[in-house]
């Protein structure tokens, strides 16, 4: 250790050995390296003149390259430029050493100030003029300075010492020899052993013995400028070590060579690092099971950054773009997708950095067979302090979908308009028949006419139902509101139910409702005689039937109340869907088609409203909708 | 007015028969015709008092020969009633705008047919 140690000592030409070996830049290294002493170096000048030098750090090198040295020569392998140093700056011996550090390099030209080269200065003659105050050319240190320098050396000691124990790393240093000589406290936590137990042992015994030959390999190609440290790998980026308990344990370390009079010292830092792996294990298991799911999702998955380049992208993505994933990573959209479609996905993704919220839309993608609807969720990726980093997308294809949606709604149109055709012809010759104009007809067959003519009209009815319901579920279909009077409207359905509403001696009562509604006239009006007519249908004879709009905060909510028979609590919701009556008997007593409330439903969801129905059993049942309000007062949509 | 003699245009020859027999039984008389085409040459020959005409109908359809009617001096001065399954009123104000006397949608009273036209037409009867 006293190597670390400084002494204010003046330097003094003794130091600096002007004797040093010097050969010709063309001597056979052969010849140089048996020329060449521990820590010592040779000079190799041309002519008169230093133009290099061949330090033992040169020929251990050599050695450990095993390569065919011998035939080259001194100028192959010398260090060039040498370091100089002015004699008047390295007038005291801590300047030197401080300079040999500093440059790390072990021996320095001390130069005159006609630029002459004096001679060497090394860190083992500094060494050497530390040890021999005593006998130093001036022979007049008094005893007073020894004492205060060895006073310094076990202070510098005990500091040293200090660092070392408080270091969470293990300090390990090993000899020429691979003999433990230094084991800190650290070191005793990470590797279990005492300092007594280790020290004088050789260093395996902290090494797994699979491990033995690369560290062999590690120590005899460390060749690093003395004094220097480096990192220290192995294969797979990782060293291992070997705890007393035989646990083998991840770590790393840094290694530096030291040059000391007892010979070379290797000194290792090292940290346990299993925690720290285990860590990445765990985070690298995460992000292989996040790549293998989202991989094995049919969806089309996609991880952007603000700058619309991808960061993560599945195997569908992959296979739809025809590229490999780790290809598409770190590209643009605009440098695979053809620019019309690049443009809407980065349209999309615009919205979600300025919304911050998630977006839901249909986007058209090109496959080999053509274009491909997908229904993509979008939605933001923010960091823990909330800033938005990137934006994912899934996408699902949805053209089979589509295209029996399609199939479907063509396949009922064309159904629809073929039933009503012979239906117009039906209705027609049983009107006709009934009329008694073609014919007398008997009572008997009067009574089959008109069983004929009820059916016809109910399947008249339902025709026109699914037509209606088709037409108000088309995407295409776009609604043309209007502002009109709440009270106009509500008159004009009860006006054509009135004689219905009359047959069974049951009133209508329109509240007076000063508001306006905004949709379109014709459906709302459908929507007010499909509930209407349906609550004539379930009321008792000689009731009544209430009609009331009036205004919200947002809203106009239109209420329908009778006086019937009422909804079970559990069909609330289920009379809204397609053919679902309360009882199953309604539809032939009640002639209905199971349609109406549906269409209803469909009609006020068109409009950006809703439709629910309040009841009690015997007491009656209340039918509410609402209608947003108009967004202007002009009525004209924004 | 005398006997009137409205001219029925339908592809399907079972509703032309209908409304030819509901005509028949007020007294009226009618002539039927299963295409457009042949129906506007029949609406210059005949001149009948008015015309009802379906309009969903193949090659030529209702809205086309009713734009044929109109633009003949000859036929423009011809009432026309449209027979239609369309009700919806977006339908019936475009009908009317292309210059229908009626719209009577399907399916029809045809014991009524005879006095609905005339109440279109402001006839009466």
């Amino acid at each position: 250790m006293r190597s670390f140690v400084m002494a204010l000592e003046p330097i003094l030409p003794s130091h600096i050995d002007p004797h040093s070996v010097r050969v010709s830049a063309t001597t056979p290294l052969s010849q140089v390296m048996g020329s060449i002493r521990p820590d010592e170096c040779v000079l190799v000048m041309d002519r008169e003149r230093v133009i290099g030098l061949i330090t033992e750090r040169d020929s251990i090198r050599l050695a450990a390259h095993r390569e065919s040295w011998v035939d080259l020569q001194a100028r192959e392998v010398m260090t060039d430029p040498i370091q100089t140093v002015p004699y008047r700056e390295v007038k005291q011996l801590d300047q030197a050493l401080g300079i040999l550090r500093q440059r790390q390099v072990t021996h320095l030209g001390v130069i005159s100030d006609t630029g002459e080269l004096l001679g060497l200065l090394s860190s083992d003659t500094i060494r050497r003029a530390l040890e021999a105050p005593v006998r130093s050319h001036h022979g007049d240190l008094r005893c007073a300075d020894r004492l205060s320098i060895e006073t310094e050396l076990k202070e510098n000691e005990a500091k040293l010492a200090g660092i070392l124990d408080t270091a969470d790393e293990a300090i390990i240093s090993i000899n020429e020899h691979q003999i433990i000589q230094i084991f800190n406290q650290g070191a005793e936590r990470i590797f279990g052993y005492t300092a007594d137990e280790v020290l004088g042992q050789p260093l395996s015994i902290l090494i797994p013995e699979s491990y033995h030959a690369i560290h062999q390999h590690h120590i005899a190609t460390f060749r690093g400028p003395s004094n220097a440290s480096k990192r220290m790998v192995g294969s797979g980026g990782e060293i291992w070590g070997r705890r007393k308990t035989g646990e083998i344990f991840p770590a790393e370390a840094s290694i530096s060579r030291l040059v000391t009079r007892e010979g070379l010292l290797f000194t290792s830092i090292l940290q346990d690092v299993t925690e720290r792996r285990r860590a990445e294990q765990a985070l690298q298991r995460n992000q292989s099971l996040l790549q293998k799911i989202i991989d094995n999702s049919p969806s089309v998955i996609a991880v952007m950054d603000p700058n619309h380049d991808h960061l993560l992208v599945n195997r569908s993505y992959a296979d739809l773009i025809g590229k490999p994933q780790d290809w598409i990573v770190g590209r643009s959209v605009k440098e695979f997708w053809p620019p019309e479609i690049a443009a809407t996905l980065m349209e999309h993704n615009r919205k979600i950095l300025s919304s911050n919220r998630p977006l839901q839309v249909e986007e058209i993608l090109p496959h080999a067979d053509g274009p491909h609807t997908y229904i993509s969720s979008l939605f933001p990726l923010q960091a823990e302090q909330g800033e938005l980093y990137a934006i994912c997308s899934i996408s699902t294809d949805i053209s089979d979908r589509k295209a029996i949606e399609q199939l479907k709604d063509e396949f009922i149109s064309v159904v629809s308009h073929e039933l009503r055709t012979p239906l117009t012809s039906i209705h027609g010759s049983l009107k006709l028949l009934s009329s008694g104009h073609l014919g007398q007809i008997t009572p008997e067959g009067q009574e089959v006419l008109e069983i004929a003519a009820e059916n016809t009209q109910r399947l008249i009815r339902l025709v026109s139902d699914v037509l209606d319901l088709e037409r108000i579920q088309d995407h295409q279909f776009k609604l043309q509101k209007e502002i009109c009077d709440a009270d106009q409207i509500l008159t004009q359905a009860t006006d054509m139910l009135r004689s219905l509403a009359d047959q069974q001696g049951i009133a209508l009562e329109v509240c007076p409702s000063p508001v306006q509604l905004w949709g379109m006239p014709d459906l709302i009006l459908q929507t007010l005689t499909n509930l209407l007519s349906n609550a004539i249908k379930f009321s008792p004879d000689h009731t009544t039937i209430g009609l009331q709009a009036t205004s919200r905060e947002s809203e106009v909510i239109v209420q329908i109340q009778d006086q019937g028979r009422g909804i079970p609590a559990d069909q609330l919701e289920t009379i809204f869907e397609r053919f679902q009556q309360v009882d199953a008997s309604d539809s032939r007593a009640k002639g209905g088609t199971g349609l109406g409330l549906a269409i209803c439903r469909n009609i006020i969801e068109k409009h950006g409203g809703r439709i629910w129905v309040e009841s009690r059993l015997g007491e009656g049942s209340t039918f509410y909708f609402t209608l947003p309000k108009a967004p202007d007062p002009t009525g004209e949509e924004l | 007015m005398s006997t009137p003699q409205i001219l029925i245009i339908d592809d399907e020859p079972s509703i032309l028969r209908i409304a030819q027999l509901g005509l028949q039984i007020q007294g009226w008389k009618s002539l039927t015709v299963t295409s457009g085409q042949r129906g506007l040459e029949l609406a210059v020959t005949e001149a009948p008092d008015a015309i009802l005409l379906d309009v969903m109908m193949p090659d030529l359809d209702g809205m086309m020969v009713l734009k044929q009617l109109k633009v003949d001096p000859q036929t423009a001065p011809i009432p026309v009633i449209f027979l239609t399954a369309k009700s919806q009123a977006a339908d019936r104000l475009k009908f009317y705008q292309a210059g229908v006397s009626g719209v009577i949608l399907k399916p029809f009273d045809p014991t009524t047919l005879a006095s609905q036209i005339a109440g279109f037409l402001n006839w009466d009867g």
